[in-house]
């Protein structure tokens, strides 16, 4: 192994040698051309020169760009890093790209990849290419980052911004952590991120002013986990989004497209868990569906849009022994809309915050004997409504109190009426008939 | 090429897509072992226990700067 600087000013770094190449920063020109057992360095004494990437023979262990000022000039080439261990590629903010930059990791090691924190206009995409490498750690800021061929390591947690798309690679691991994951794309052009059946069990947000990503199959994130959209637009593609919590809870512009697709939160506190904003987000969510599984509390808040709430397709409660606020508990949210609110399980609870009303066409929640679903309050002693255009609604099995319920008939069967409920009728089904009590 | 596949768990659907080159060579049976593998993945992340947060003295539930709850880890 041996180390290359560039002193070659602005020529292109392909197979031949010239006096391109010193042992040492700034030093005479003249050695070997690298191969990929050599270190190669662009540095300040490299000068701000543009160096043109050749075809197919831009090859070196590692890559350190520290100090350079000049500009790499891809085109459509790439450069390839074919050694392991801390730093494999080493960048910096001081030095320009152009084309389509591209460098192949194809060490076999474990190893990181520091692109340092660039500019979406300099960022690099990075295709990790290698067989079997034990681990690999990318901080920083790269535009596509591509797990192909026959990768099967580990992708270690820590913070990175991509500019570009997120291929993961069927049958490797991803590690949890806390650090942040941000697609920060200001780009037009879809940014697509496919995780091949791979756990997220780390957070994501999708902050990028004019961005605008699809997935292109299922994301499903931990469930101690948050999704954020704060800037740009957001396709699920009609695929599954599974995550501890999602939040988008900012005036900020951006677009939300669920289209059919299913939104599982698994998540949540009383003030946390399907998080929507009051302005600033353009809604696809009429036809989607949002169920929250955890056993513990968590929360709805659809946001604002139109004159009743933004209108959700199906909402489903599913989390056993659990509590779904429709509306922020602490604030209070002052309304919600879906066409159908149902439940998959019972007991379970569902806590209405809505200040103003909770909008429903179809209000399917129904408990079994002896385990009733309670409906009830945030606030007890004050009646929260739920309200529905016309028609009549038959359930079984609640625990009602604090409930207002307007528009149409709401009958009641098998349910307790534990107090300050009003436009319920409680009754009894009888061998299908049905005794009124008032 | 892309195959989307679907499937439910507990009345919740799960719908994903194998995304692979025009001119792979899996089997039918390969292809199906891998919709399975993935939806049966999905279904222990949504049947986890309630996650482990950060709780305040009075316990509550700690939340970062933009309302997130802190994972407890």
């Amino acid at each position: 192994m041996a180390a290359r600087y560039w002193v070659g000013g602005a020529a292109t770094w392909d197979g031949t040698a010239l006096l391109k190449w010193a042992l040492t920063s700034g030093g005479v020109g003249g050695q070997a051309v690298p191969t990929s057992s050599d270190t190669v360095f662009f540095d300040a004494a490299s000068g701000a020169n543009t160096v043109t990437i050749g075809s197919g023979t831009s090859i070196c262990s590692t890559l350190t760009m520290t100090g350079f000022t000049g500009t790499l000039a891809f085109g459509t080439n790439s450069i390839t890093c074919a050694g392991s261990g801390t730093g494999v590629f080493t960048g910096a903010t001081t030095h320009s790209v152009t084309g389509t930059p591209l460098i192949n990791i194809t060490g076999t090691g474990t190893l990181t990849l520091l692109p340092a924190s660039v500019t979406e206009a300099n960022s690099i995409s990075f295709t990790i290419n290698n067989a079997a490498s034990n681990a690999i750690g990318v901080s920083g800021s790269v535009k596509n980052l591509t797990f192909a061929g026959t990768y099967t390591g580990n992708l270690t947690n820590g913070t990175r911004t991509l500019y570009g798309n997120l291929t993961l690679k069927s049958g490797m691991t991803l590690s949890a952590g806390a650090s942040i994951t941000t697609f920060a794309s200001t780009n037009a052009t879809v940014r697509t991120i496919t995780t091949n059946g791979n756990t997220l069990d780390f957070p994501i947000t999708f902050n990028g002013i004019g961005g605008s990503w699809q997935l292109q199959d299922a994301l499903t994130v931990g469930t101690s986990r948050n999704i954020s959209l704060t800037n740009g637009s957001f396709d699920t593609n009609t695929k599954s989004l599974t995550c501890g919590t999602f939040n988008f809870s900012n005036a900020n512009t951006k677009t939300l497209t669920l289209g059919t697709s299913t939104v599982t939160i698994t998540g949540g506190t009383s003030t946390s868990g399907f998080l929507g904003s009051s302005s600033g987000t353009t809604y696809d969510v009429a036809n989607s569906t949002i169920v929250f599984t955890t056993t513990g509390s968590t929360i709805f808040v659809g946001g604002a849009g139109g004159t009743s709430g933004t209108l959700y397709g199906t909402i489903t409660m599913s989390g056993l022994g659990g509590t779904l606020y429709l509306g922020n508990s602490t604030s209070g949210t002052t309304l919600a809309r879906c066409t159908t609110l149902n439940n998959t399980v019972s007991p379970c609870t569902i806590t209405n915050s809505c200040t103003n009303a909770f909008t429903v066409t179809n209000f399917n929640v129904n408990g079994t004997a002896g385990n009733l679903v309670v409906l009830n309050s945030n606030t007890p002693a004050t009646a929260r409504t739920i309200t529905k255009a016309s028609g009549t609604t038959d359930v079984d099995y609640l625990n009602i109190q604090d409930s207002t319920a307007t528009g149409g008939t709401w009958n009641a069967y098998g349910s307790t009426n534990s107090g300050n409920n009003t436009g319920w009728n409680f009754l009894t089904r009888n061998n299908g008939n049905f005794l009124m009590f008032f | 090429m892309q195959i989307i596949f679907e499937n439910s768990y507990n009345s919740i659907v799960f719908r994903d897509a194998l995304n692979l080159p025009d001119d792979h060579t899996f089997t039918d049976a390969e292809l199906e072992a891998m919709k399975q593998t993935r939806f049966e993945n999905w279904v222990k992340a949504i049947t986890q226990p309630p996650p482990n947060y950060k709780r305040g003295e009075d316990g509550e539930v700690l939340h970062d700067e933009d309302g997130n709850p802190i994972p407890a880890e």
